[in-house]
């Protein structure tokens, strides 16, 4: 059994390793439940979706972004756009266009357009984004997150401003969000050995080497940047159906800092970092959470922000004592067959 | 005459942003280290001149006093925060920044308060001075001679003294700097201090400007200092200067003439701007290529 496994091609092992990756969220989805009650394991799987996006584009090319956000937020404003019927919208957005109000679909069709819009849009971005070298890829990318803050908080006929945006129908549901995450965390695990994210990689190792090789860095970055995008659009969709209400504040840089420091602390080289990030982060912060409220009840003063402080000082310590993340830096399937290679040399 | 008023706003502005660019980028040029935390060092200088101000301290001592502060929190920093990670890659290096700028934000509101506190600052500082139909307030105007003395002494220090030199040598080669029997925490902690020093003259023009803390007053300023110091070129501290008077530029002329209907999508447009100018000078005006060297 274990020697089929290694014998596998990348690919088929990558898929084999993502189903293994993807029956772990399932169950963590079902245990953390009771634990810790359903909204709270909803957000974290949606904040799991969008980390596991991020890592599309930052696990395999190295280059951190800090825009995704930035798509997360316009996933969740386009697909609200697209569910809400006409009198909703009336209620929130007296001055949307015609067009606009008449928009008016089931989620499926809605999450489909959203997500392609949104590839769509980080596509062309990306066209003058990814020629520009690693670091001031990050630099834009920030100036990415700043232009959707701006246009969220500026296009009042669309998105309400810098009110709360309301009324979104409750087409999403908790097995939604875990089939959405589970597609996330196959679709992320097979790309990292896919054609492109192997160039990728190769690229993020050696930039010149890769170059030479015949590497085309710039478009795989692209095709990376686009597909990450479409994914963290897909939390945004989530994001909004679930809560069917939200804020342009939930799309701002503490957002961005909460997918990083999710990505850093499992791990910035592998789909199984993000993983374990979001329930690394997830479990401390609500462990810190109760920890507060108890000394909040016993003490009586106000406590907020330890969660936070929580997170801060997990990235800090992951930073100094372990920087490849908790996970380090392989996915579950290629640590199982590093064991297993140096047996079969022998045998 | 509108021009003539733009452009003083804009050289204002630009002292301001300028001085921020500058004590981010001399990390930057030095340790490869992009400081987020700077954002932070400006919050605890606000905070140093809301204590001192209500505790009744003349604001001739208040000035030195956070610059003091400032200083001993940027050595703090380096000591508790960066030292562990030295040397590492410069995105490990953002990451560690970000981790403790969000610490020390949240201390802040935590043990602090999260709400504004109003800064009592004396009247001079509030009031504008005209010359014919133009306008300045005199914060800004104090802002542009603080940021011109910066600018003035600044290479003085750096080519003259012995620490500028030790800086400027391992901004060039680290190892090699080492080798010829320099201290390398000496220098690093001399570039925390310049650094920490001119946070705390961001904090007084800021506060100056606003008259009022509170713990994410960090978070705009570091913003423009990063993007300052991308522009110019991370690394180059002549370039965040310069970069520092172009942002104020753009950022001015945008306010100025912009038409009403997309008046509210100015940072956005200031954002295309210097993506614009990053395509074009993809290391910014005057920069070099961390992640490689």
């Amino acid at each position: 059994m274990r020697d089929r496994l290694t014998e596998l091609s990348p690919l088929p092992r990558a898929l084999a390793g993502s189903l293994a990756l993807a029956a772990f969220v399932v169950v963590a989805a079902i245990v953390g439940e009771p634990l810790a009650g359903e909204t709270i394991v909803v957000l974290a799987l949606i904040n799991l979706i969008a980390t596991v996006g991020l890592s599309v584009f930052s696990s395999n090319s190295g280059v951190m972004s800090f825009g995704h956000a930035a798509f997360f937020g316009v996933g969740a404003y386009v697909s609200s756009l697209l569910t809400m019927d006409a009198f909703s919208k009336e209620l929130l957005l007296p001055n949307l266009p015609g067009w606009a109000v008449d928009l008016h679909m089931g989620l499926l069709p809605a999450l489909v357009i959203t997500v392609l819009l949104v590839g769509a849009v980080a596509l062309l971005i990306g066209f003058p984004l990814m020629r520009l070298p690693s670091l001031s890829v990050s630099i834009a990318t920030f100036g990415v997150l700043i232009i959707a803050g701006t246009v969220f908080f500026a296009a009042t006929q669309f998105t309400n401003g810098s009110g709360a945006f309301y009324g979104v129908p409750p087409t999403v549901g908790k097995w939604t969000v875990v089939a959405l995450a589970v597609i996330a965390v196959v679709v992320a695990r097979v790309f990292r050995d896919s054609v492109v994210g192997l160039q990728l990689r190769a690229s993020k190792e050696d930039d010149f080497g890769a170059r030479a090789s015949g590497v085309r860095v710039t478009r795989a970055r692209r095709v990376a940047w686009t597909l990450s995008a479409m994914i963290a659009a897909a939390a945004g969709v989530a994001y909004a159906g679930y809560l069917t209400a939200f804020s342009p504040r939930a799309f701002n840089f503490d957002a961005t800092f909460v997918f990083i420091t999710m990505l850093v602390v499992g791990g910035r080289e592998s789909t199984i970092g993000a993983v374990v990030g979001v329930f690394a982060i997830t479990a401390v912060s609500q462990l810190l959470e109760n920890l507060g409220q108890t000394l909040e009840g016993q003490l009586s003063l106000e406590i907020v922000g330890l969660p936070q402080i929580g997170a801060a000082l997990l990235l800090l310590a992951v930073m100094i004592f372990r920087r490849e993340g908790i996970a380090g830096s392989l996915e579950l399937d290629e640590r199982l067959s590093r064991r297993t290679r140096p047996r079969e040399a022998t045998q | 005459v509108q021009v003539l008023q733009v452009a003083i706003d804009a050289l204002s502005l630009g002292g301001t942003y300028a001085l921020l660019a500058l004590g981010f980028a001399v990390l930057v040029n030095i340790l490869n280290l992009i400081n987020w935390a700077h954002g932070e060092l400006i919050t605890v200088g606000g905070y140093t001149a809301l204590w001192l101000t209500t505790s009744g301290v003349p604001f001739v001592w208040v000035v030195p006093a956070v610059i003091a502060v400032s200083v001993t929190a940027a050595l703090l920093l380096e000591r508790l925060g960066f030292r562990p990670v030295r040397g590492a890659h410069p995105m490990t290096l953002l990451l560690t920044s970000f981790a403790l700028s969000q610490l020390i934000r949240l201390v802040l509101q935590v043990f602090v308060s999260a709400q504004s506190k109003a800064v009592r600052l004396p009247d001079v500082l509030s009031e504008s001075l005209a010359l014919g139909s133009l306008r300045v307030g005199v914060p800004q105007l104090l802002s542009l001679s603080a940021t011109l003395a910066v600018l003035l002494t600044f290479p003085w220090f750096l080519r003259r003294t012995r620490t500028g030199i030790a800086m400027r040598a391992a901004a060039e080669d680290f190892p090699v700097t080492r080798l010829m029997g320099v201290r390398a925490n000496r220098v690093v902690a001399a570039a925390f201090a310049v650094s920490g020093a001119l946070a705390g003259i961001s904090a007084i023009l800021l506060i100056a400007q606003r008259g009022t803390v509170n713990p994410g007053m960090g978070a705009d300023p570091v913003i423009i200092a990063f993007v300052a110091a991308a522009i110019g070129g991370l690394g180059s501290l002549g370039g965040a200067a310069m970069a520092g008077f172009l942002y104020a530029l753009i950022e001015t002329v945008l306010q100025a003439y912009l038409p009403g209907g997309v008046a509210a999508y100015q940072s956005a447009l200031v954002w295309v701007c210097l993506i614009v100018i990053l395509s074009w000078r993809p290391y910014g005006l005057l920069g070099r290529d961390l992640a490689r060297v």
